[in-house]
């Protein structure tokens, strides 16, 4: 938020960029060593010393003397765009080469960045979906409804509104199951490839990727949160291709 | 061997595209999902059963290769290693796990579910070891560059 009747280079108004470039990064899936060392980058970049930053998957505190901020982080996803357009910013700003103004801007851009439209991710999500089909050895008919598999996950997912993520999860996993399901009907399809192919597009990498590099740098509370967030999702996963599956099972359905 | 290590670099290139990454980082990433993935399969011959061997090495070769892909490029290493991790988590196995336990093969399904996840160890060491080492050779090198 730019706040124009503030004189943008006091410390509060420091910390506070510093802070918003912390939020950004974080909601978006940075590392919290990351999002730490981003701050005190920017603040020791226009000459505010002695800062300390706290940061945990959930929430941002960030102290120099004289002024305290605390950011509440509350939704979380997986925009590496951002990640790498905050790191680049913060360079940019701590060596000089924009000033604070600019980037408050240009943070402000942040939050609405997406490279690709939605149509462009739900084609590689189904692509994703068939390749994966293919490389935990389906034939290559498979190839098709393991794309449309992986397409109904990522749009179910990617759908709008208010839903708590981990329910967005189940639904979107039943959704992936339903193509499996149906090839079943034919001894022609491998449904097991078509499903894992589907789900595969739920993996929740990235909470993995920074669980690990989290712990690395020694930040284990975020690392914790960050696996049971990965536990959370795959319990979800599981419990979204269980459900139909087990049902399609118990009423008598062909499987192979 | 070669459509399965295309098949890799291409989910890579998927999940980076799905992730938000730059198409030329997301090349960057595709390219080191298939070298890894070569390790990978080139090796899974030379351990016997399920060792993790293979993995461990697949893993690593994604963190090595994504940390200097972060040094060269100027961007966070998260970019390249997500996306180039995703085709060695063995969703295959936990999905086996859990139909073997809707089937009332409850010893099968603890036998996949179990090896799924010595396997899923054996991922994050390899990438644990990966981003350790080369933290450790690059605070080295800052102190060189001050000293």
């Amino acid at each position: 938020m730019v706040q124009p009747n503030r004189d943008l280079s006091s410390p509060l108004g420091v910390l506070e960029a510093a802070a918003d470039a912390g939020v950004h990064l974080l909601s978006a899936g940075g590392e919290v060593s990351r999002v730490e060392d981003t701050m005190i980058r920017i603040t020791s970049g226009l000459g505010i010393e002695s800062v300390e930053a706290a940061v945990f998957p959930t929430v941002i505190f960030l102290s120099a003397p004289g002024a305290t901020l605390m950011r509440r982080v509350r939704r979380r996803s997986v925009n590496l765009a951002v990640v790498a357009r905050v790191n680049q910013l913060s360079r940019d700003l701590a060596e000089h080469r924009i000033d604070l103004g600019v980037f408050r801007e240009q943070l402000g851009l942040i939050s609405t960045m997406k490279r690709y439209a939605g149509w462009q991710t739900t084609v590689v999500a189904a692509l994703a979906g068939g390749m994966l089909c293919q490389l935990v050895g389906g034939r290559w008919y498979d190839f098709f409804p393991a794309m449309l598999a992986g397409a109904l996950a990522h749009i179910v997912r990617q759908r709008p509104g208010s839903l708590n993520d981990s329910l967005k999860d189940f639904m979107a996993a039943v959704a992936a199951v339903i193509p499996g399901l149906v090839a079943a009907q034919w001894s022609l399809f491998h449904p097991g490839t078509i499903i894992v192919g589907g789900i595969m597009v739920l993996v929740p990498g990235m909470a993995i990727t920074s669980a690990i590099r989290d712990g690395i740098a020694g930040d284990v509370v975020s690392s914790v949160s960050r696996v049971l967030e990965a536990l959370l999702t795959a319990a979800a996963v599981a419990a979204g291709v269980a459900l139909p599956l087990n049902l399609y099972l118990a009423l008598g359905g062909r499987w192979p | 061997m070669i459509r399965a290590v295309l098949l890799a670099g291409l989910t890579a290139f998927a999940f980076g595209i799905m992730y938000q990454v730059s198409a030329r980082m997301v090349a960057v990433s595709a390219v080191i999902a298939a070298l890894a993935w070569a390790a990978y399969r080139g090796l899974t011959g030379s351990f016997g059963g399920s060792s993790g061997w293979p993995e461990f090495l697949g893993a690593l070769t994604v963190g090595v290769l994504a940390e200097l892909a972060a040094l060269v490029y100027k961007q966070p290493a998260l970019v390249f290693q997500v996306p180039a991790i995703i085709p060695f988590v063995p969703g295959y196995l936990l999905y086996e796990s859990m139909l073997s336990f809707l089937r009332n093969q409850f010893l099968v399904g603890l036998e996949r579910g179990l090896r799924a996840l010595l396997l899923a160890a054996a991922l994050s060491l390899g990438l644990a070891l990966a981003t350790a080492g080369m933290r450790a050779l690059r605070r080295q090198g800052h102190r060189a560059h001050e000293g």
